[in-house]
């Protein structure tokens, strides 16, 4: 055989090797059924509103119904001064204090749940704000992992304390962006203290309205979204994690996550 | 304990009470075209069952009565010699056996010599002879031993294409992988599709399943002694190879013929290179490659004294359009020195180097960039001794200390601008010293006894931080800081190995075992297989070492034409393992060994070979049925679960077929039934999005397993003084195509571009790695 024709015969079985490398496909596969645990999700904020929190319950992994509602449970928000607030059922899961309410930083708060016989309690605590001092943007070519567009760049002053932990959310045009990653979260663990300026993983076009949103969250809301992301991301490669349920601060077995957080917003247009 | 030690010495004693005047004869065994020694060698009297095996370095030692001998020399693939001697005083006798191939018409391809099972005392021990590893099918037609070693009983792949594996229900970081007599912390390149070993640089391989000599400790489960070629002492010659993914070339030559040799091994894989011609630009950019270097010397200074030196440098570069980067590899050194004391005992002294470190950088922008490093390595010295007392009795002892030095992370910004800032995780080390001492023991001829004592000794020395908790175990309440060598902690383990082997007749034999082994590394591993950023973790305050109680029983049969058969069965009992919380966080992670729950684990499990060892066909069936399970508090409710790595049924079929003279051809067929796996057992919804609920640990099984791969080489025509000879090797890995699961998940229904469907409900999505993969490899030998 000659050089050339050794050459072609190794790329061709390369090509091949990696057209043939690597497939999906959708198969099916009996699950067990478990019982029925009860699912929160609840975040109260220093806004002046009505505290709210959504109860849901488990299903079948493979149910086409949207998730069953808790319309029949009691449900109490108690501060560590004493502060008790009733939250009454409102629709689609959702109960909310009768009054406009607003979380105040330091402050601990008990979530109550009365439902079936069981109690159900979660705890957590008002962290301090992350302040944006300013949004900024600029044009970005596309690169290998983010196509072209504006980019967002944030600049404030972490808190000096370590241990702090923040999440973000960007609004598009008034809508929650979720792609590309649907929870964005920061410690502060490589960059206590620092003046952060950093660019947001979003992508915008031009005229669009902004909105970014930080909650300054507590290490065990952190790890719970952190948990959620990592879990969403399981895509089969050899980087996954093993499947387990994200860390709950409900007792009792019940799911999901009650924190308190405090906000700051900003806003722009690109133009 | 004391009483297992007054029996030893009470062994000892009967054993050596008749002591008379005798001779001995001690030399090396040496390939005579190469003058590489040869490992494993049998030397016996003539019609006799007395005799001796060759050492690692080729070393052996007969002690026998005045008179007249005629003494045998043989080994795998090699023409038996005879030579008739006059055993009047001490005699020095080097064997030079020439390889059978060169004569025979039709080269009979023997994996093992004829009566070598029976005759082996050794019980749960698999040897590979490296000629068997280059003619099965391999994957990209990379010759891989790690993942020929997997076709044997007891001893299962961790995944599809990779090179982990687990030995008798053990954990991939429960096997002690030793490189020329300096461990590997990672063997394998490319997430694990392949193993580090470059089989062109490989001499011998060894896998020890159970019965483990007191000589080696620090793992669990299993022994792979991997020893290194030493290089041609006669003449210069190369070889090497041309294939689908890499190349490899080969340098080996005398320094002073007959003295001395250095062998030089070099591997790289180039699929990256075809990147350069990629439309688009940035894939371009990209680098994703891995290469290997292998180095030997030894130089024999004089009768007693040969010294060695052996070097091991490989590394894995990745890197992602200049914005990512990933390195990681190892670096292992020997030097090792053999010297006699006089013809009866033979010493090795060894100094060893094994550093294993990885890197990862990120390079968004001027502000966003850092480097990860991490890594751990070892110093060490040892020394091991033999006596040859006579023929019926062999003593083995020596003494090891290492020095671990961990480096668990640093992060350092590549910029001045960065807003990262540097940061070091507290380094950790540990001085493992171990002692021990064996005796070979062929009690009557029918009854062969090695038992012996390992003993090990762990300290946790600074430089060093640690930190002391509340009682639930989180909170610090006190951060101790300790100066370079500092005591910290001190972990300590006695470790009796016992094996027996009964000659029931001149083809059957019956072996027992029993050993505990202790380990004192942890490797800290979260994904679904080995990976480069997996850390070890050294026993220390909280993390206990692990050790683990193994009796196994087998029953061996030799029939004619080179048919044996054999049948194990073993319970294990493993202590203080580990396993990590739900949801842990482990890169970075200072305090790592809060994420630690322990428990413990048990297997067993039978192991049926069949294996025809001579004649065109050659090959064998391997079957396991096996069972492991784990209990720990605070996983799975506190129920004992089956561990990942659980499999009930593994099957392997090799078949090696010489067609002519010069083609041959070989299959392999594997079928696994499924690994346990965590399924979810419901969903539930939060903030919008459908997520699993998962109610118990690996409760589910995967699919099973099945693959076929054949390969098929064309050897040069046979030519007397031909100077340069290539054969062409061409296989097809997963011949049948099958879609074999590598992941089961479990998600929202995506359209076609990728994205959830709104309310489109969930699915399950089976991920399947290589579909059928042709390759061909030219190799060349001058």
């Amino acid at each position: 055989m000659k050089k050339t024709t050794i050459a072609n015969l190794l790329f061709t079985i390369l090509f091949i090797s990696i057209l043939f490398s690597s497939c999906e496909k959708v198969i099916d596969i009996p699950l067990q059924q478990s019982d029925l645990k009860i699912v929160v999700e609840g975040t109260i904020i220093d806004k002046l509103q009505p505290f709210s929190i959504r109860i849901t319950a488990t299903q079948d992994f493979f149910s086409k119904e949207k998730a069953p509602v808790v319309t029949d449970a009691t449900v109490y928000i108690i501060d560590n001064t004493g502060i008790t607030d009733t939250l009454f059922y409102t629709t689609d899961g959702v109960y909310k204090t009768h009054t406009n309410r607003i979380a105040v930083v330091g402050r601990t708060y008990n979530l109550l749940i009365l439902r079936g016989g069981n109690t159900y309690t979660a705890q957590t605590e008002m962290q301090p704000k992350f302040k944006m001092d300013s949004l900024n943007y600029y044009y970005a070519e596309a690169n290998a992992f983010i196509p072209a567009g504006f980019k967002i760049i944030m600049s404030g002053q972490e808190p000096p304390e370590p241990g702090n932990f923040l999440r973000i959310i960007a609004l598009k045009n008034d809508s929650i962006i979720v792609d590309p990653f649907k929870y964005i979260v920061y410690d502060d663990v490589f960059v206590n203290g620092s003046y952060i300026v950093s660019e947001l993983p979003y992508n915008f076009q031009y005229n669009d309205s902004v909105q970014i949103v930080t909650l300054g969250i507590t290490k065990g809301y952190n790890n719970y979204l952190v948990a959620l992301s990592t879990q969403q991301s399981n895509s089969g490669s050899p980087f996954d994690s093993p499947p387990a349920n994200p860390p709950s601060n409900l007792s009792k077995g019940a799911i999901g996550y009650f924190t308190a957080a405090s906000v700051d917003t900003l806003a722009l247009r690109i133009q | 304990m004391k009483l297992f030690i007054s029996t030893l010495l009470l062994f000892l004693i009967i054993s050596f009470g008749w002591a008379q005047q005798k001779y001995t004869i001690s030399g090396v065994v040496k390939d005579a075209k190469t003058g590489e020694e040869i490992i494993g060698a049998a030397i016996v009297i003539k019609g006799s069952s007395t005799g001796v095996a060759s050492n690692s370095y080729g070393f052996y030692s007969l002690t026998l009565d005045k008179g007249n001998y005629i003494l045998l020399c043989r080994s795998i693939g090699y023409q038996t010699k005879e030579l008739s001697i006059d055993l009047t005083k001490n005699i020095n006798l080097n064997f030079e056996i020439s390889d059978n191939s060169v004569e025979l018409k039709e080269v009979e391809i023997a994996a093992k010599s004829k009566d070598e099972t029976v005759q082996e005392k050794r019980i749960s021990v698999v040897s590979m002879d490296i000629g068997t590893v280059k003619s099965l099918p391999a994957m990209f037609g990379e010759v891989d031993i790690l993942k020929s070693i997997q076709l044997m009983p007891g001893i299962q792949s961790a995944g599809e294409g990779g090179s982990g594996f687990n030995v008798r229900g053990g954990a991939t970081d429960q096997n002690l992988i030793l490189l020329d007599e300096a461990p590997v912390y990672n063997a394998s390149h490319l997430m694990g599709f392949f193993s580090v070993f470059n089989s062109d640089a490989i001499k011998d391989i060894d896998v020890y399943k159970g019965g483990i000599p007191a000589k080696y400790g620090g793992r669990l489960s299993s022994l792979l002694d991997i020893r290194m070629r030493d290089g041609n002492s006669k003449k210069f010659s190369g070889s090497g190879g041309i294939g689908t993914i890499s190349s490899r070339l080969t340098l080996e030559g005398p320094i002073v013929k007959d003295k001395g040799s250095y062998l030089v091994s070099g591997r790289r894989t180039y699929a990256d290179q075809f990147l350069r011609f990629a439309k688009n630009k940035d894939l371009r950019k990209n680098k994703l490659y891995f290469y290997d270097v292998n180095l030997k010397a030894n130089y024999r200074i004089s009768e007693k004294d040969k010294v060695f030196l052996s070097g091991y440098f490989g590394r894995d570069v990745l890197e992602f359009n200049k914005l990512f980067g990933f390195d990681w590899g190892n670096a292992t050194g020997t030097f090792r020195w053999n010297h006699l004391y006089g013809p009866k005992l033979f010493s090795n002294i060894t100094a060893i180097f094994s550093d294993f470190s990885y890197g990862i950088s990120l390079d968004f922008s001027e502000t966003q960039n850092f480097k990860v490093t991490s890594g751990i390595r070892d110093y060490g010295l040892k020394a091991d001794y033999t006596y040859y007392a006579n023929p019926k009795n062999k003593i083995n002892f020596g003494a090891q200390s290492t020095y671990h030095f961990f480096q668990p992370g640093k992060v350092e910004p590549l910029q001045e601008t960065s807003i990262f800032t540097k940061s070091v995780m507290p380094t950790k080390s540990a001085l493992e010293t171990s002692g021990y001492i064996d005796h070979e023991w062929d009690i009557s001829g029918k009854f062969t006894l090695r038992y012996g004592l390992r003993y090990t000794n762990f300290d946790n020395v600074g430089t060093s931080t640690e930190y002391l908790y509340k009682s639930d175990n989180i909170t610090v309440t006190d951060t101790l800081k300790y100066k370079e060598w500092e005591h910290i902690k001190t972990h300590e383990g006695f470790e009796p190995r016992a094996a027996l082997s009964f000659a029931v007749s001149e083809n059957i034999s019956i072996k027992a075992s029993y050993d505990r082994t202790y380990q004192f590394l942890h490797q800290a591993s979260n994904s679904a297989t080995t990976l480069p950023t997996d850390i070890w973790i050294p026993s220390g305050l909280y993390v206990k070492p692990q050790y683990s109680d193994q009796g196994a029983i087998g029953y061996f049969h030799e029939f004619k034409k080179g048919w044996e058969a054999s049948v194990e069965s073993y319970y294990k009992l493993m202590h203080n393992q580990i396993d990590f919380k739900d949801n842990a966080s482990l890169f970075f992670n200072e305090r790592i060994d809060r994420e630690l729950l322990v428990g413990k684990g048990w297997s067993y499990g039978a192991e049926f070979l069949v294996r025809k060892n001579a004649g065109k066909t050659t090959g064998w069936l391997a079957y396991t049925w096996a069972k492991t399970f784990r209990q720990i508090e605070g996983i799975n409710s506190g129920d004992p679960y089956p561990v990942k790595n659980d499999r009930r049924h593994n099957i392997s079929i090799v078949l090696m077929q010489k067609i002519k003279e010069r083609y041959s051809l070989s299959a392999t067929w594997v079928y696994a039934s499924g690994n346990a796996v965590t399924f979810p057992s419901g969903s539930y919804e939060y903030e919008g999005s459908i997520i699993p609920y998962y109610a118990e640990r690996n409760g589910y099984r995967m699919p099973n397993y099945h693959r076929g791969d054949v390969s098929f080489t064309i050897d040069p025509k046979k030519k007397a003084d031909r100077k340069f000879e290539s054969s062409w090797n061409f296989s097809i890995y997963n011949v049948y195509n099958r879609e074999n699961a590598y992941a089961i998940v479990f998600r929202e229904k995506k359209d076609k571009n990728g994205d959830i469907i709104p309310n489109g409900g969930t699915e399950a999505v089976q991920i399947s790695l290589f579909k059928i993969i042709p390759s061909v490899t030219w190799n060349f030998k001058f």
